[in-house]
């Protein structure tokens, strides 16, 4: 059964007027969506849920400066954003342990795979060789290219989200985003016959 | 120029473009025509579709959300509440602070237990609050719907559980150089009035809703709490209250509305959604 939040918009209001419990049911409404993103960027549990709680600290901290101009979602976002950047500026190493995490591992770091009785199993492990490599090209990547990537293809926003989030005008999105697209390729093309290019 | 075939570097800018069908026609047809001529450009536009279909695989992937994600995150928000209200101090009290924070983050151990009062069957709609004596270790919250006791040491304490009106220890939790988060609820019908301690902090004393007797309406202090938190669905943290003093009441129809005899000065505040009996005098 999904929960039913109340709209964005009153839950920032009750919360900028000091109501704690408008707060907590903001966290709780988008705290999965929040953490499953930076799980994604990190690919570490840990690390993850320790950028969503700064993310929802310097929120809060915020929350008076919240003007409504654009969604809570993509503040969200943009922030979530910063506290990885920032983070990875802190401790570049910390992220490489998490790096070659294997896919479906005991560690509880790594993703589930998704069952998908449509796939005969070797072309299951083939798929799942696939998404771990792309993981990891993704992570070779400059941390920029890698949260516009995510958020594009992975979290499905729209280029307008993207430019709001990252500062930025939409052509220098589009711009950047092919490029990233490129050099996510050509980090690829050496694995490439796991790719069905027919 | 835009019949003409393009040159490699000039179609992979529009790699992007025709991939999510936003070339104009000219554009297109030039493209198209690029790589209809160099079989590399098509292998590698081919190779570019299969990474966008592979990265968009990756929402497939479920992610398991850890348990006590919420909790870490609330009890950020507390501790940086906490700490904005010490700022202005110095010394021993926000030293062992900031290196418990920095150990929690190393170790990533929030220790919860839970202290069952009374039969524990009902949970009431709580409304979230923090409470804080200034520069304490110890806090009562409201998560959620749940009331809770947050407390922190950087050194071997106990956190302490009473009863107040029967006068009998409930229960007694080590806090030993880790955070504790302690979920309180009750379902007696008589109410509870507990005490919460913990050394180097100020004692917490909360009224917990009574779930019978609505109607009495003489007695002790302390009854008069309880019905008061049973009326509002939510605890009453009482402040320098005498709960043994004799009091007889009135309650009113709407929720937190009461009359109390002349010699009783007590009010109800209500702060960060939490509600505090406060004696006045006191103030």
């Amino acid at each position: 059964m999904s929960d039913v939040f109340p709209d964005d918009v009153i839950l920032i209001e009750r919360s900028q007027a000091g109501d704690r419990q408008a707060f907590d049911t903001l966290i709780r409404k988008h705290e999965k969506r929040a953490y499953m993103y930076a799980y994604r960027l990190t690919s570490n549990a840990e690390i993850a849920s320790d950028i969503v709680s700064d993310a929802f600290v310097r929120i809060f901290n915020a929350l008076g400066n919240f003007r409504g101009q654009s969604a809570f979602t993509t503040w969200l976002y943009r922030i979530i954003t910063n506290c990885y950047l920032d983070l990875k500026k802190k401790d570049k190493s910390k992220f490489q342990v998490s790096l070659d995490a294997p896919v479906g591992g005991d560690g509880g770091d790594a993703p589930r795979q998704v069952e998908d009785p449509s796939n005969k199993p070797d072309e299951l492990s083939e798929r799942n060789e696939r998404e771990r490599m792309v993981q990891q090209a993704l992570k070779k990547l400059p941390e920029y290219q890698q949260t516009m990537l995510t958020m594009f293809h992975v979290d499905n926003l729209t280029y307008d989200e993207i430019a709001e989030i990252l500062d930025l005008p939409i052509g220098t999105v589009k711009s950047r985003l092919n490029r990233a697209r490129l050099g996510l390729r050509e980090l690829l093309a050496e694995s490439l016959e796991l790719f069905d290019l027919a | 120029m835009s019949n003409e075939i393009m040159n490699s570097g000039k179609a992979r800018e529009y790699f992007s473009d025709y991939y999510e069908n936003t070339l104009d026609p000219g554009l297109t047809k030039g493209f198209e025509a690029a790589l209809a001529q160099n079989a590399e450009l098509k292998h590698e536009w081919k190779e570019f579709e299969a990474t966008l279909s592979s990265l968009e695989g990756l929402r497939d992937i479920e992610i398991e959300i850890p348990y006590g994600l919420h909790d870490k995150i609330v009890a950020r928000i507390d501790h940086s509440v906490w700490e904005k209200k010490q700022s202005p101090q110095t010394g021993w009290f926000t030293g062992w602070w900031k290196s418990l924070s920095m150990g929690a983050v190393a170790c990533g151990v929030a220790v919860v237990s839970l202290i069952a009062i009374g039969n524990r069957q009902g949970s009431s709609g709580y409304s979230a609050g923090i409470v804080s004596g200034s520069g304490e270790p110890l806090l009562a919250r409201m998560n959620g719907s749940e009331f809770q006791f947050v407390a922190a040491l950087n050194g071997e304490a106990e956190l302490v559980v009473r009863d107040v009106i029967a006068g009998k220890e409930l229960v007694r939790i080590p806090v030993d150089h880790q955070r504790v988060v302690c979920p309180v609820s009750s379902n007696d019908p008589a109410g509870r009035v507990i005490s919460v301690e913990m050394k180097g902090s100020s004692k917490i004393i909360v009224a917990l809703p009574a779930s019978g007797q609505h109607s009495v309406t003489s007695g002790k202090v302390s009854d008069f709490a309880v019905l008061l938190a049973a009326k509002l669905g939510k605890p009453v943290i009482l402040e320098r209250v005498d709960l043994g003093q004799s009091a007889s009441w009135t309650m009113g129809s709407e929720a937190g509305t009461f009359k109390l005899q002349s010699t009783l000065d007590l009010e109800l505040e209500s702060r960060s959604g939490m509600y505090f009996l406060v004696t006045k005098s006191g103030k």
